[in-house]
């Protein structure tokens, strides 16, 4: 729920707040999003689990965004599609943290459920 | 409380996140991809050099305008050397309008129908295309420019933008004057180009040739053109007025 709304505030921002990133960084722009959201899915997750630590999820979340992006850049010098690599491990990992999202949420909802009985 | 500030740094990160999406989203509709097959890449290309070779024409234009304004302009107190000049450039433009006689490498052709023969069969049914009109003469003309030639007269007549080839029954007339077959035609031009252009395959002299008349082409060093023997004073012309 409160990322919903994060995103939501995050995207009305960016769209009044007219700024171009150039042509360049567009690419690694776009690995670094997805870092960020890997960073987001895995914090939700802990949230749920309870074992949500500050200073993970802050490292985590720019460090992963900052190497994904230098890896895409680095990949592009040598011509070796390393975004890919990034593409597959947060995408896999984003997934992975979402069915557990989900399972501990319906989880929940049914113990809810249960006691309401 | 614990949970609180995880919500907190949570709502942060998306709201980065947020931005960071839109941003790019933002860019993606200001910087549209398209794909282009092979033949649109080739036109797009080519359509590229050419405005590229437009602009290195036009910067060129603009470098020999900007040392002339300059030479004007150091030059701005000898009154003579900008004088001649002036001058030197009127001769130029006298030249081109043909308000003067001109030679130069060139062409001449020579075009004859069957009209100035002894016998002609007025029964004859193709008699019409075996004899000179004046569009064939425009056709020539529209050419000859094609290809370069900077200045053309025929039968002595200067062909300028204000010449008419117009048909006068068993005449054609230029420049409101009378003329017949045999027509010369002559062009100053480079003389290798005007040549192969005219006498090139889908060029409108094979078809004159195909029509039984006679065409001859040869190439001259030193080609003489009248000037236009017509007054080309303007009565109604005047500029523009800039506002």
């Amino acid at each position: 729920m409160i990322a919903v709304i994060g995103l939501l505030i995050g995207v009305v921002i960016g769209i009044f707040w007219n700024i171009n990133i150039p042509d360049k960084f567009s690419p690694y722009m776009s690995v670094a999003i997805l870092a960020c959201l890997d960073s987001v899915f895995g914090a939700l997750r802990a949230l749920l689990s309870k074992n949500f630590r500050a200073d993970v999820f802050i490292s985590g979340f720019f460090g992963n965004a900052v190497l994904a992006a230098g890896l895409a850049y680095l990949g592009d010098k040598l011509n070796v599609p390393v975004y890919l690599a990034a593409v597959i491990v947060f995408g896999g990992r984003i997934f992975d943290n979402f069915a557990i999202i989900r399972r501990q949420m319906l989880e929940r909802a049914k113990s809810h459920n249960e006691v309401v009985k | 409380m614990k949970n609180n500030e995880a919500s907190l740094f949570i709502l942060i990160a998306c709201i980065i996140v947020g931005i960071l999406i839109s941003l790019n989203f933002n860019f993606n509709r200001t910087y549209n991809r398209v794909f282009l097959s092979t033949k649109q890449y080739q036109d797009a290309y080519e359509e590229k050099n050419k405005i590229k070779g437009e602009i290195s024409d036009l910067h060129q234009q603009y470098l020999v305008l900007n040392s002339k304004l300059s030479k004007y302009k150091s030059t701005g107190k000898n009154q003579t050397t900008v004088l001649s000049s002036l001058e030197n450039e009127l001769d130029q433009n006298k030249m081109q309008i043909g308000e003067d006689d001109v030679e130069g490498e060139g062409i001449i052709i020579t075009l004859k129908d069957i009209s100035n023969e002894s016998y002609y069969n007025t029964d004859d049914p193709d008699l019409l295309s075996k004899i000179i009109h004046n569009y064939d003469l425009n056709y020539i003309i529209n050419d000859l420019r094609n290809a370069g030639a900077e200045a053309i007269s025929i039968n002595g007549q200067r062909v300028t933008d204000r010449t008419a080839v117009y048909c006068d029954g068993a005449l054609i007339a230029v420049n409101g004057v009378k003329i017949a077959t045999p027509f010369y035609i002559d062009a100053i031009g480079n003389k290798d180009v005007l040549k192969n252009y005219m006498l090139s395959d889908e060029n409108y002299l094979k078809f004159m040739m195909s029509r039984t008349i006679s065409v001859t082409l040869e190439q001259s060093e030193d080609v003489k053109i009248q000037a236009a023997s017509f007054d080309i004073s303007k009565n109604f012309l005047s500029a523009v007025k800039a506002k």
